[in-house]
């Protein structure tokens, strides 16, 4: 959304004061329409006019941060809508989700099957990023399930989380809401202990607050205000730089809420996805992003919550489908009610594939992978380091449950074919590795080459003397049989 | 407030419709992204077929069950055992199986795919388009290299072109399928597999570049429907095979191939895929109920 030097001009005084080192303002203008110049270089700027300038200039969508002591976390700032369009910028974000009405075990279950899932793949850390800790009763006192979810049902608000002692000694309903608030606490604080990025969905102020206090000096995402109550959230936002989730039943109560909100001059906003209705739900976080994207509506340009475990009802299977959905399209941050490794397990590899460079293969690191216990006494295996031909040959190895150590030699993420076209993988590479990498680590002085590059091995006998050169199957699924053959 | 504006395209996916007199089943024909039936209503929920192999030993037995499932638009019979390097049944002995398994499917339409071998599949499919007239089967598995063995069958199948992932060899092979007299409402595009994780982005971008040069550029020779055949590749991964004693934390094995399955199947039907077909009745369920609620206010 760059504006032109002209649109720059129109904004300027015209006066040709030479204050900001350029002969005419139209100078200024087309420099600083070229990033060669900033507009504060400027001093008799309006201040609307520095506002229309720099709003013009800013992103379509909102980069927001959020953080615990432990960890911060990007939201946002995209700029495509497809990604061969362009790498996608901040990958979407997991949370699980805890909540009021789960007794204890059923909290600490969840966090700690949360917390297991914890792997490397690719050179990337998996595991759930965030816990979203919602007090449920909320929702029923404020029906911010809007529109349908609680039709012909009366709002009646949860009065009796926890019966104290002294329940007759005070108002039942003051008192409700008090032992609520510690109830939700004291799971804020287990939630907190986990390191983990918090989001806080309540809609009590109070709780928000102290919720706040015990997260600090971490910047929970605060969830969520609507057109009602955004006024005291987005205070409590601001006061504690938090990220603020805002919502309402449909497209036109969540624009307003939005614009009421940034009214108030707080911009540090999620726009949080209402889970009344899948299709609806759906429907709304396409429309926000393409808005922002297409139609530069900088009123939608925020990151999306959207809330997976309550779109699929407590299914786990209808959860990954819904999760898989809202990665492929547009949830800037999605919570699960169940999350374990058989949910993680795809759900990290699809997003770590989305958000890859179009342009660039994925890759795994160059060096020896040790695998099914191999030592410096087992055979070593030499393939690319194009991580869909690292997965595949590591698969069949791991299958012959015969030690190798796979080498993965620098083949700029090219498979083997086209990395021998392109002369990326070629003798020469393949020797200077073994002898710089592999030798100095690996006794055992027998090295497989993959059976589409056989031709490299008079050469590679050649230049590696003291190596027994062997040469793999063609496709992956031979390899099993040869391991076992030798 | 301004309405929020509608994506409206020049062009449209073409509607096809396979299976025998009586159960029908037409999918496609769409003219927006997929499940934005917010720009422009969808005229058909993307269909979900429910493979079966043949080297189940519970083949005829799962047929006939899957058959009586009303989450499951379609079954197909993945002759995988065909492979010389696999089983390498001979075509006679497959050949009665799929006619076995034809007599056990009483209520929905039958997609067959092949060995994965491209001489093999020349001889066996179109020899089971043969065995299964009337049936109106969909024949997934044709290649370039094979495309002229089809030929004879194509008045009376929807035929699958299966390239490549990569748009232009989707597109290339379309255009042999059409020069070769294959009407284009019988033709399918099968654009490749894969799984979460295993260079599945190749297959995102190229179904939605698939997808945007139908809709946007009207481009006439890839607005074929898409039909995926996800099983082979989610079930093949080490996150579905590893066994629970070798990953003790990954937890119960079952669990993990049906999201994997479910994920890459939800994976390439947002990309823009007409059709998938996975190998678990529990994926199948999930994948419905996830259109059922997309289409549907729930
Ligand atoms: S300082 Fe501002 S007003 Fe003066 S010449 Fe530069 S652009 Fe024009």
């Amino acid at each position: 959304m760059a504006l032109t030097g002209i649109q720059i001009f129109k904004l300027t005084p015209k006066t040709n004061c030479r204050d900001c080192g350029c002969p005419t303002c139209m100078a200024f203008s087309m420099k600083a329409a070229q990033g060669k110049a900033e507009l504060s270089g400027c001093p008799h700027l309006t201040d609307e006019a520095r506002e229309k300038l720099l709003g013009a200039s800013a992103p379509p969508m909102a980069s927001v941060k959020c953080s615990s002591p432990d960890a911060e976390l990007m939201l946002g700032g995209e700029t495509v809508l497809f990604r061969h369009d362009k790498t996608f910028v901040n990958e979407t974000r997991y949370a699980v989700t805890i909540d009021t009405e789960m007794s204890d075990a059923e909290v600490d279950r969840i966090l700690k099957s949360a917390a297991a899932v914890d792997y490397e793949r690719i050179g990337e850390r998996m595991y759930v990023e965030m816990i979203e800790v919602r007090d449920a009763g909320e929702d029923n006192l404020r029906g911010i399930n809007a529109e349908g979810s609680n039709a012909g049902e009366t709002d009646v608000p949860e009065l009796s989380l926890r019966k104290g002692e002294n329940a007759d000694s005070s108002d039942p309903a003051i008192l409700a809401v008090s032992s609520r608030r510690d109830r939700y606490l004291s799971l804020v604080r287990k939630a907190a202990a986990t390191g983990r990025v918090l989001i806080l969905t309540t809609k009590d102020p109070a709780a928000a607050q102290e919720a706040a206090e015990i997260c600090a000096p971490g910047k929970p995402v605060l969830n969520a205000a609507d057109g009602e109550n955004y006024a005291v959230m987005a205070e409590i936002a601001k006061k504690y730089d938090l990220t603020l989730g805002v919502t309402g039943g449909n497209l036109n109560e969540i624009r307003s809420a939005i614009e009421e909100t940034e009214k108030t001059g707080y911009k540090n906003l999620i726009i949080s996805v209402p889970s009344h209705s899948l299709r609806e739900a759906f429907a709304m976080t396409v429309l926000i992003r393409r808005a922002a994207l297409l139609d530069g509506d900088r009123t939608f340009g925020y990151p999306t919550f959207v809330d997976a475990g309550a779109l699929a009802g407590g299914d786990t299977y209808l959860e990954s489908a819904v999760g898989a959905l809202f990665t492929s399209k547009y949830g800037s941050v999605i919570a699960f009610r169940k999350m374990n490794y058989a949910t993680a397990l795809p759900l990290f590899g699809l997003r770590q594939n989305l958000f890859t460079d179009p342009q660039k293969p994925m890759t795994v690191k160059p060096g020896i992978y040790p695998l099914n216990g191999a030592d410096e006494n087992s055979i070593c295996v030499v393939t690319v380091d194009f991580a869909l031909t690292y997965f595949i040959v590591s698969g069949e190895i791991e299958r012959s449950r015969v030690p190798c150590n796979l080498c993965i030699t620098d083949a700029a993420g090219q498979s083997v074919l086209t990395a021998w076209a392109s002369g990326k993988l070629s003798a020469d590479s393949i020797a200077s590795f073994v002898k710089n990498e592999v030798a100095p680590k690996i006794k055992c002085r027998r090295l497989a080459i993959p059976g589409k590059v056989t031709s490299l091995k008079g050469e590679l006998m050649r230049k590696l003397p003291e190596w027994e050169i062997l040469s793999s199957s063609n496709e992956a699924v031979g390899i099993v049989p040869f391991l076992k053959s030798l | 407030m301004p309405e929020l504006k509608k994506q409206v395209f020049r062009g449209a996916i073409r509607e096809v419709t396979f299976g025998p007199e009586g159960h029908r089943l037409s999918f496609g024909g769409e003219a927006t992204y997929p499940f934005y039936s917010f720009d422009k209503v969808e005229p058909h929920r993307r269909i979900v077929g429910l493979e079966v192999l043949d080297t189940d030993p519970e083949f005829l037995e799962k047929c006939a069950g899957y058959d009586a499932l009303e989450y499951v638009d379609f079954i197909c019979l993945h002759l995988a055992g065909g492979d010389p390097n696999n089983e390498n049944k001979s075509t006679e002995e497959l050949l009665k199986l799929v006619e076995n398994a034809a007599g056990r499917i009483k209520n929905k339409p039958i997609a067959v795919a092949g060995c994965d071998n491209t001489e093999k599949d020349a001889e066996l499919l179109p020899a089971c388009a043969c065995a299964l007239t009337g049936y109106g089967i969909l024949l997934l598995s044709a290649k370039e290299e094979n495309l002229e063995a089809f030929k004879k069958s194509a008045p009376e199948v929807i035929l699958g072109a299966e390239s490549s992932v990569d748009i232009n060899l989707a597109k290339q092979l379309d255009v042999l399928a059409v020069q070769a007299g294959i009407p284009e409402d019988h033709i399918v595009i099968n654009a490749g597999n894969a799984a979460c994780g295993y260079g599945f982005e190749y297959l995102v971008s190229t179904m939605e570049r698939i997808r945007a040069a139908a809709l946007s550029q009207d481009d006439k020779m890839l607005q074929m429907p898409v039909v995926t055949l996800i099983g082979p590749d989610s079930w093949g991964t080490k996150e579905a095979q590893a066994g629970e004693e070798d990953m003790p934390g990954w937890g119960d094995r079952l669990e993990r191939g049906r999201k994997m399955e479910i994920m890459s199947a939800v994976g390439v039907l947002a990309a823009g895929s007409d059709a998938v077909i996975v190998r678990d009745p529990v994926s199948a369920a999930a994948i419905f109920a996830l259109e059922t609620k997309l289409g549907a206010d729930g």
